[in-house]
């Protein structure tokens, strides 16, 4: 069987300027899985939306090392998904990568779920972690950033990729 | 429509023990990296060592684990590298393992070739079905601007076995 095409980007952004969040938008449905990929420098907590939805129908789970110490957490009935949330301790002491897959993003009967990795090598900090939007829409938008006004720094990279299964 | 990526770039599998790997001469025309191993060391390594453009400094690292030290015992912890000379990467198979057994670990690089410094994220693990059975989680930094143009893979006193193998692939975002 051919396989078809695979880990194909379907946008990038380096920031030419502090940004607050970033949106895909029109995001094709025509891949199985998505994933994100961001590199650079958020001066406070990562947060992600999808369809624009900023009502409470986000929730998460994670564990992550802080310092040497590990610990968890979880959050539910959120208006988002706090990808890096450290106890609000801010990000802003080094270069940090999150990497996010998004599952079945374009099926339009089950909520969506995701994974995600967050990491910052110098600031002690790297999260795993696993987050779920209530709704049964297929995923055409998605809101990456910060939580803080302009809390992504110029430099910043952000790709989004589609993965076919088929 | 962009083209597809994840191109594999090279790889090699071991035809006989070896006591180090190198990627060299990696082309700079990928956004992103991919690293993928599964190896096994002939004696009692816990780890083996990951450097770049053969540097022997600037590694960060936050380590997540898990492992079974005994039936019904299980640890998680934490703890982290400053500085180092090596990135030092957990979960390699070792010679008291099951036979057939080798580790599983991936490592992702974005803007490898970037003047930033280069963070990292990578997983290791070593299912044993028989105990330890560690899992890492990594994130860490090499503090250097130099576009990443090998990768070199040594155990620390030991060989990797015959069948060990590595494999590099790069990510375009255009």
């Amino acid at each position: 069987m051919a396989a078809g095409a695979t880990y194909v980007p379907i946008a990038t952004q380096t920031l030419g300027s502090a940004t607050t969040t970033y949106t895909f938008s029109s995001i094709p449905s025509t891949y199985t899985d998505l994933i994100l990929v961001f590199d650079g420098i958020i001066n406070s907590n990562t947060i992600c939306r999808f369809n624009g939805d900023s009502g409470t129908n986000y929730s998460e789970n994670h564990m992550y090392s802080n310092n040497g110490s590990a610990s968890n957490g979880s959050e539910v009935s959120i208006s988002q998904i706090y990808i890096g949330d450290f106890i609000n301790t801010p990000m802003q002491d080094g270069q940090s990568n999150t990497i996010m897959h998004i599952q079945n993003y374009a099926n339009t009967s089950t909520y969506k779920s995701c994974l995600w990795r967050l990491n910052n090598g110098t600031g002690s900090k790297i999260q795993v972690g696993v987050g779920l939007w209530s709704n049964t829409a297929a995923i055409n938008s998605i809101l990456f950033g910060s939580d803080a006004t302009n809390g992504m720094q110029s430099g910043s990279t952000i790709t989004l990729y589609g993965i076919a299964s088929a | 429509m962009s083209s597809p990526t994840m191109t594999l770039i090279t790889s090699q599998t071991l035809a006989s023990s070896s006591s180090s790997v190198t990627f060299s001469s990696i082309p700079q025309t990928f956004n992103n990296l991919i690293v993928k191993t599964s190896v096994r060391s002939d004696a009692n390594d816990t780890s083996y060592k990951w450097t770049f453009n053969g540097s022997s400094t600037g590694y960060y690292s936050r380590n997540l684990y898990t492992y079974v030290a005994a039936p019904s015992s299980y640890n998680v912890g934490s703890y982290s590298q400053s500085n180092a000379s090596y990135l030092d990467i957990d979960a390699i198979v070792v010679s008291v393992y099951t036979g057939n057994i080798f580790n599983n670990a991936e490592m992702y690089i974005p803007n490898y070739t970037s003047s930033n410094y280069k963070s990292f994220s990578c997983e290791s693990l070593a299912e044993n079905n028989a105990g330890q059975n560690p899992m890492w989680v990594v994130g860490g930094l090499w503090q250097n601007t130099a576009a990443i143009t090998s990768i070199t893979f040594t155990t620390n006193g030991n060989n990797f076995v015959t069948n060990s193998t590595f494999y590099l692939y790069g990510i375009s975002n255009s």
